[in-house]
């Protein structure tokens, strides 16, 4: 499982701002989902692919991360293809009349959800857990006086960071139970009821356990909610910044041009 | 026929292919038979839990063969085993392994027995959750859940890290029962020189991912210059030893068991 992991390499995309990096992948967003459109969604996901090639991450992620959500997207695919009504009858299968309408829109939507799953792997891909708690922040800003904005982005962040010290806890404790014994693939049934306990049991204990311990921590460390904090990592507009943030404007232009003349 | 867990030229990489990809083991050759009692010694991060997840055939090498005894006869306690801990009762905790093996029930059970005595905690206990027992009391009985699939090679990874001096007493005794009782191997990875002197007889030294050393207790001290840049200390009694020849005193300090340095001090008192 590589989704949600920070990748440390040096790129144009990591030396970016958090804060132009979320509102390039809020304008993807926002792209992918006004337009219903099958070429403009093939578009998003090919801008969300040179995107993901440009910040010198694996291109093996974009398998792994579809992968990863295959029978999500499987799901929705097949979904749009077998309720889909409209459109010209392209074959029947087990009762239920194919369109070519219902082909186009499952593909679309396909795309759709692939260019959110990459859109989001490249963010946390590029970006410090803790430096995106500043972009989401500085989002959030114009909601300050409703919301404890500062400690719903602190909260995101560490949701994050905490994903893949998670996924390791969760290795390590299947190794433990593997030297006990489970074997998933020669196992009987019951067996891997009982072998999955063993699993989901520890990896609920130790999150408790660590989440009671990271609270001791930072109270510890003299965290107060809702204080007022300064960041000891100042953020650095570049030139670079301007020119992403400036070309996801123009495209977010273009998404809206596109929908009025498209219709 | 003998068991034994040979490994061959035996790599691991953690995260290939990627910015993380770290070496872990780099070109392990080694032997293991049975009733030998091993310590495997290195500064941390030096790849020795790798070579007992390796050993225990819990992790496939990337390049080279690993050659391991199937069927529970390799069993591995990893650090802080009683994370591991799921079931409702410490005797149901110390039956999973067994079972998993697939044996019948009254197998299990005498096994069970065993273990839970073995490790000496209370029959009173064997009824109450693992996780309302003491930290040692889970030591042990995350040490019983292992040997109850009885296994011939037992691996321990950091087994005193975090114990009392009592517990690490007790755990001593209890594996030197084992030994004696069974002549099961051991492998014990351990910060604590003095914990393994009395233990083990074969010394494996590990540093950044290579077996550097395959030696034993009296050998060790010849080479001060490698202990000291892997930050190793040998056992008390040998640092003692090793004083009392450099001062002039008619010793003599390599020696390769508790015994045999007890035997020096002796005559050296007269």
């Amino acid at each position: 499982m590589v989704f949600g992991r920070y990748y440390p390499v040096a790129s144009f995309w990591h030396r970016r701002d958090p804060r132009v990096k979320v509102f390039v992948l809020a304008v993807l967003v926002a792209m992918a989902l006004l337009a219903k459109d099958l070429w403009w969604q093939v578009l998003v996901f090919a801008v969300c692919l040179g995107l993901f090639l440009t910040a010198r991450l694996p291109g093996i992620w974009v398998l792994r991360t579809l992968h990863s959500f295959r029978w999500l997207l499987g799901l929705i695919f097949l979904l749009n293809l077998f309720l889909t009504r409209a459109g010209n009858p392209l074959v029947r299968v087990a009762g239920f009349t194919l369109t070519d309408y219902g082909l186009y829109l499952a593909s679309a939507y396909f795309f759709r959800l692939a260019s959110l799953l990459l859109g989001g792997a490249w963010l946390m891909g590029t970006t410090e857990p803790m430096l995106m708690v500043r972009g989401i922040a500085a989002f959030l800003r114009p909601l300050r006086r409703w919301l404890p904005v500062e400690e719903i982005a602190l909260v995101i962040g560490m949701a994050l960071r905490f994903f893949p010290l998670l996924l390791e806890e969760a290795g390590e404790i299947t190794l433990a139970q593997r030297a006990r014994g489970v074997d998933f693939r020669r196992q009987r049934w019951d067996r891997k009821i009982k072998g999955l306990l063993a699993m989901v049991i520890p990896l609920f204990l130790s999150v408790l356990r660590r989440s009671g311990e990271l609270t001791q921590a930072m109270e510890a460390r003299g965290f107060v909610p809702g204080a007022f904090r300064t960041s000891h990592v100042e953020l650095e507009w570049e030139r670079g910044d301007t020119f992403s943030a400036g070309l996801s404007f123009l495209f977010f232009l273009a998404g809206l041009a596109w929908r009025w003349i498209a219709g | 026929m003998a068991l034994e867990i040979r490994l061959s030229a035996v790599t691991v990489d953690y995260y290939p292919g990627t910015a993380w990809q770290t070496r872990a083991l780099a070109g392990v050759n080694l032997l293991v038979g049975e009733n030998e009692q091993i310590a495997l010694l290195g500064p941390s991060g030096a790849g020795k839990s790798t070579l007992l997840r390796v050993m225990a055939g819990l992790l496939v090498p990337g390049e080279g063969q690993a050659v391991i005894p199937e069927g529970g006869r390799v069993a591995l306690a990893l650090q802080e085993p009683q994370r591991g801990f799921f079931a409702a009762t410490a005797w149901e905790e110390a039956a999973f392994g067994p079972e998993n093996l697939g044996l019948a029930a009254g197998e299990v059970e005498e096994r069970v027995r065993w273990a839970l005595g073995a490790v000496g905690l209370p029959e009173e206990k064997w009824s109450w959750s693992p996780f309302a027992l003491a930290s040692g009391e889970q030591r042990r009985l995350a040490l019983a859940a292992v040997l109850a699939m009885r296994p011939r090679f037992l691996l321990l990874d950091e087994p005193v890290a975090g114990l009392d001096g009592r517990g690490k007493r007790d755990l001593s005794r209890i594996l030197r029962e084992l030994v004696e009782k069974t002549g099961m191997t051991l492998v014990i990875t351990a910060q604590e020189a003095d914990f393994l002197f009395p233990l083990t007889r074969r010394v494996l030294v590990m540093d950044r991912g290579v077996l550097v050393a395959d030696t034993s207790w009296g050998r060790l001290g010849e080479d001060p210059a490698v202990l000291e840049e892997l930050g190793l200390e040998l056992p008390a009694a040998l640092r003692l030893l090793y004083r009392l020849a450099e001062k002039g005193a008619p010793v003599v300090p390599g020696q390769e068991s508790v015994e045999g340095a007890m035997e020096e001090f002796r005559k050296l008192l007269g």
